[in-house]
């Protein structure tokens, strides 16, 4: 992962000199401020956006104490101040994590809720606050940051050595867009192995079996229709023991739920 | 032929063509850092995002091979 992690940097260096390159020398203060803001707006429109996307609410701590007493003590054993916690109903058993270490939000839906045990709940629990202590979504947003700043840069790059006709116009969003692309293959290669990372540490918290128990559950049960308010976006989410292409498997933000269960169980 | 009009027109048919047959890998790569990708779908898989979301980016998969396909022209008429 330093690899990946040095090609990014490498990535935004070459994007940073490309500028530099274009603008002189003293537009480098203003890259780099420009960068931190860029990302940090990111950051807090990506955590609103996500919390009021889903219709989060504040989980009750009369209804489901014992939820938030699983989340203090294992907030305790992980050094972490205990997250804000959050309900929603998404149609789908599911739970995630937004914002970093000591500002954190675990939101876990309705039907999780309804379908897990309690020990299963902690295992999910325990994923999502390795997230929140391992700043995995701050690692997120950076990678994001840094492919969205090269696109910018490259999407420039076209348009100031072109002559400005309409081909240029289109040659440099469609550049933008596959530069994008390129970086975050490498993005998203970090963000599987943050999941496993995030497994490795719940397990050490609370052991392996809850968490790949309740994967097991929610794979094998995503066949069977919910009561609730099932979206069509739900309907192209089966993705179980489906192929998964070169595509999928290269884009995707999460490794197959098989081989962290594998993993989990050995 | 203008090698910039022939580049548009390449890259943006295949870019569009992505766009119409693969629009979860271009949302995926849009809103991967933006949003959680395990915020919709089940725990444990990203989400595909919605239907709307993919519709619209197959809408500009076709206007990117449309433009390609403009640019081809071009390129070969020159």
């Amino acid at each position: 992962m330093a690899v990946v992690g040095s090609l990014l940097f490498g990535f935004y260096a070459v994007a940073a000199v490309v500028l530099l390159a274009m603008f002189g020398e003293g537009v480098l203060p203003l890259v780099l401020v420009g960068s931190v803001l860029f990302v940090g707006v990111q950051y807090k429109i990506g955590k609103w956006a996500a919390l009021r996307s889903v219709g989060a609410e504040d989980l009750s701590e009369d209804r489901y104490p014992q939820i938030h007493q699983q989340v203090k003590h294992l907030s305790t054993d992980m050094g972490i101040d205990k997250p804000r916690l959050m309900i929603a109903r998404m149609g789908v058993p599911n739970a995630f994590a937004v914002g970093r270490k000591g500002a954190g939000t675990v939101v876990v839906s309705e039907e999780l809720l309804r379908l897990l045990d309690a020990d299963e709940v902690e295992g999910v629990l325990a994923h999502e606050l390795a997230h929140i202590r391992n700043r995995d979504v701050v690692m997120m947003v950076l990678g994001q940051g840094i492919a969205s700043i090269v696109a910018i840069v490259a999407q420039w790059a076209v348009l100031l050595t072109g002559d400005n006709d309409l081909a240029d116009f289109f040659l440099a969003i469609v550049v933008g867009q596959i530069v994008q692309m390129i970086v975050m293959v490498f993005v998203l290669a970090i963000s599987r192995y943050r999941e496993y990372v995030a497994d490795s540490d719940a397990a050490a918290e609370v052991g392996g079996e809850p968490l790949a128990s309740a994967l097991e559950k929610i794979s094998y049960g995503s066949q069977r229709a919910d009561d609730s308010a099932i979206d069509e976006q739900v309907g192209a989410l089966c993705i179980f023991g489906e192929e998964r292409g070169l595509l999928a498997k290269l884009f995707a933000s999460h490794p197959p739920v098989e081989k962290r269960i594998e993993r989990l169980r050995n | 032929m203008d090698v910039r009009t022939a580049l548009a027109a390449v890259l943006g048919i295949g870019l569009g063509l992505l766009c119409l047959l693969s629009p979860g890998t271009v949302l995926t790569v849009q809103t991967a850092g933006r949003l959680p990708q395990d915020r919709s779908g089940e725990y444990g898989t990203e989400g595909d995002g919605s239907g709307t979301f993919r519709r619209l980016v197959q809408v500009v998969g076709g206007v990117l091979v449309a433009g390609g396909l403009y640019f081809a022209w071009q390129a070969l008429a020159v």
